[in-house]
This record gives structure tokens, C-alpha cells and sequence, in this order.
């Protein structure tokens, strides 16, 4: 695994607290259903899926890793 | 699963979270039904007049409620009957259960009480103004809950749930959940991101 799985499920964890919060005050789940305990799950496993995939690149990585041309 | 340099080990990882989530679900949601005790014949009633000009009327068999943020109010109520007369004391409250981390919500002039009592009923309606607080979301249901004991003992237990119209970015708690959403969202995602890269 070359992502950050820790950070993967720590903050997948706290996104899908956060959705199923939002969600929520948004009207489109009701306070008691199964999905606003299931979301944050949810959440952990999207982490721990973009740690997996891992490695994404920066943009623009591959032109700072060029080497500087001779100034004089 | 090949093991990373950090030695992550997923197992404990993810138990330990789980535990930490459902525990913090159980504190966050808390579970809301109809009337869930009456051994004294309770009966309850309040008025609402929103600001707004709505009236909506909450008794104990009032299952859901839409209400103005700001209004005034006029409640009474009554135990087996309203008939007796045997000194006793009582006390009671109504608030709005809010879902941790976020308070309580339920001044002291919505509670009552009385050291001495002989009547078992409201002589006069209980009357006062509401300003709800931003931290109480508009938009949804919410449960309402109220209780009743008489010496000590409880004897009244009343969850309904109540909604503050108005609409999502009214509250500023709705916001900041969106905002969280966001930023966590954004997080997740840079775990993809690979150790070597940074």
C-alpha cells in the first residue's frame, strides 16, 4: 500500500460523519436511518481504497524534478 | 497485503475506529419514540404562535411539529385526572434533544416545579416567549422530549419530534457540517497520494 492508509481511515471516517450529518440537516435522510450509521464505514472504506490505488501524482511533480539549467 | 513502511496493521486499526464510531453514533443519534411512560393519566398541551403567524399545537399524542424559530408559547397540563389534593412535590421539563456534539436545548422557563403542591392541574396556562438559538437546525426533525416526576420519582415521559422551519444554510451547524464534508472529502482522498510523492 503506497498512499496513507492511517489518513485514509481517519479521514474517511470523519467524512462520512460529516455527509451523514449533512444529509441529514439537508432533509434528504431522517435521523434514524441505517445509512447516517453506515456512511461513516462507507467513509472509511473510500480512504482506505484511495490509499490502496495510491500512488496519484502531483501536478506538475515531473517538471520540478527536472534539473535546473546552468545559469552563466 | 504487502506491509508498508509505516507498519500499518489494519485489523486493530479498523476495530478500534469501528468502536469509536459506534459509540459515537449511539452518543450522536440518540433513539426517539411516541409516549414512552404514563403512569399517572399525563396530559399535556402547548400553544405556539410563531412569529410568522403559524399556530401549531403540541399535545402528548402529537407524534411531529413544525414551529417558528421565534414565537411565543402557552402550555398546560394535567395528572390522573387533575383530581387530588394530597400535598406532594413535582418537577418537569421540555427540551429539544439535539444530536452530540451539539447541546441540549432547553431553557430553565421551560421547566416547572414546586416544593408544596396540592393541585393536579394547571390553574393558569404557563406563558413566555422563544428565541431559538443558530445552533439548532432548521429544516429537519429534531426529537423533543419532556418529562414529569412527582416526589422524585418519574412519572411522565413524552418524545415527539419537532422541525424549525426554515432551510439549510439558516443554521450555521448545517454549514459547518458541509464544510466538514468538504474538507474530510478532500482528505480522504489525498491519502491516494503517494508517500514518495511529497
Amino acid at each position: 500500500m503506497r498512499g496513507r492508509p492511517v489518513l485514509g481511515v481517519v479521514a474517511g471516517f470523519l467524512f462520512g460523519l460529516f455527509l451523514a450529518a449533512t444529509l441529514v440537516f439537508a432533509g434528504v435522510l431522517p435521523l434514524n436511518s441505517v445509512l447516517v450509521t453506515v456512511l461513516p464505514f462507507l467513509g472509511i472504506g473510500y480512504g482506505l481504497v484511495m490509499a490502496k490505488v495510491a500512488p496519484f501524482r502531483r501536478r506538475g511533480r515531473g517538471a520540478a524534478e527536472q534539473p535546473r539549467p546552468a545559469t552563466d | 497485503m504487502r506491509r508498508s513502511p509505516t507498519r500499518f496493521r489494519p485489523a486493530p486499526a479498523l476495530a478500534a475506529i469501528a468502536a469509536l464510531g459506534i459509540v459515537s453514533l449511539a452518543l450522536a443519534f440518540p433513539a426517539y419514540a411516541g409516549l414512552t411512560l404514563d403512569s399517572a393519566d399525563c396530559q399535556g398541551e402547548i400553544m405556539v404562535n410563531g412569529d410568522d403567524g403559524t399556530d401549531t399545537t403540541i399535545t402528548q399524542d402529537t407524534d411531529r411539529a413544525t414551529v417558528d424559530p421565534s414565537g411565543s408559547y402557552s402550555g398546560t397540563g394535567s395528572i390522573n385526572g387533575g383530581k387530588g389534593h394530597k400535598k406532594r412535590s413535582y418537577s418537569g421539563s421540555l427540551e429539544i434533544d439535539l444530536p452530540a456534539p451539539l447541546p441540549d436545548y432547553g431553557p430553565s422557563s421551560w421547566s416547572w416545579s414546586d416544593d408544596a403542591s396540592r393541585t393536579y392541574a394547571t390553574t393558569e396556562p404557563k406563558t413566555g416567549t422563544y428565541d431559538l438559538p443558530g445552533f439548532v437546525p432548521r429544516g429537519f426533525y429534531v426529537p423533543l422530549v419532556a418529562t414529569h416526576a412527582e416526589n422524585g420519582e418519574k412519572v411522565c415521559a413524552y418524545a415527539g419530534e419537532i422541525k424549525v422551519s426554515g432551510s439549510f444554510a439558516d443554521s450555521p451547524v448545517s454549514l459547518a457540517a458541509a464544510a466538514g464534508t468538504l474538507l474530510f472529502g478532500a482528505l480522504a482522498t489525498l491519502a491516494g497520494v503517494s508517500r514518495r510523492a511529497v
